[in-house]
């Protein structure tokens, strides 16, 4: 803290204010749970599958083409 | 609130990278009072502040690996608390003088026969006259004399530059000095005398 606000005596008052807490359970929980989110963070299954079968698509369509151009 | 080392800070972000529950455990430990404190008092509603704040930290876990490698850590988590509250009251087109204070779930904490006479009366002006600040008013001081900010760095939090910052804390300063009495003001001086 600066000592300017130390001089202060409304900013010294707000800085007296009881502090409210969380809920103890609640807050472990929560630890608990945002934890393993960071730890294990979603796998995007579903989008790597959509790009993988676009590829493959696009490779296939490509092949036929070439197939038609070379007849 | 003990400031952090900035080595330490800087170890910290690189691990919450890396996806180290312990890291998280230790800014989880450091902050979750501390935002909780901040939304309450700038919601001035405990069941909103739980749900801001589990948001916070949700979006927290989404963003560390892609935090940068000197992010300082208070100003970005009172930068996601402060933007999801801003959210929060647009969607509710809420105004920001709305509820009675709604901070404890019953009372606070048993206080001592000593500081209930001395602080209670006191405290609850300070309280009630930072609550009936507008809310960009409530946010500078809860940052600065609260959470011990710099005023630079609760810039950074409000997304304002820093003069205007200076201006709204010496605006809010004002305010608050008059709504509160002046007895309030001697009470504050003869408390910090007595009180250890």
């Amino acid at each position: 803290m600066s000592s300017s606000r130390h001089e202060d005596a409304l900013m010294r008052a707000l800085a007296m204010l009881p502090p409210v807490v969380p809920n103890a359970t609640h807050a472990d929980r929560l630890r608990a749970r945002c934890r393993a989110r960071l730890e294990r963070p979603p796998h995007h299954l579903s989008a790597d599958l959509e790009s993988k079968t676009v590829g493959a698509v696009s490779a296939m369509y490509a092949w036929q083409l070439l197939q038609l151009v070379i007849r | 609130m003990t400031p952090v080392d900035r080595g330490f800070e800087l170890d910290l972000i690189a691990r919450l990278k890396r996806g180290e529950g312990d890291a998280f455990d230790q800014v989880f430990a450091a902050f979750n009072p501390r935002l909780f404190n901040f939304l309450a008092r700038l919601s001035r509603r405990r069941d909103i502040a739980e749900d801001l704040l589990e948001e916070t930290w949700l979006r927290v876990v989404a963003h560390a690996p892609r935090l940068h490698d000197d992010t300082r850590l208070a100003p970005w988590l009172f930068t996601i608390a402060r933007n999801l509250y801003a959210s929060y009251c647009r969607s509710r087109l809420l105004d920001y003088e709305m509820a009675a204070l709604q901070l404890w779930p019953s009372q606070p904490a048993e206080p001592s026969p000593f500081e209930a006479a001395a602080a209670g009366e006191l405290q609850q002006r300070v309280e009630v006259a930072l609550a009936s600040l507008s809310g960009i008013y409530r946010e500078a001081l809860l940052l600065v004399a609260l959470e011990g900010l710099t005023p630079a760095e609760a810039a950074t939090v409000c997304g304002v530059t820093p003069e205007t910052m200076r201006q709204r804390l010496s605006r809010a300063r004002s305010l608050l000095a008059r709504r509160l009495d002046a007895s309030a003001i001697s009470s504050v001086r003869v408390l910090k005398e007595v009180l250890p």
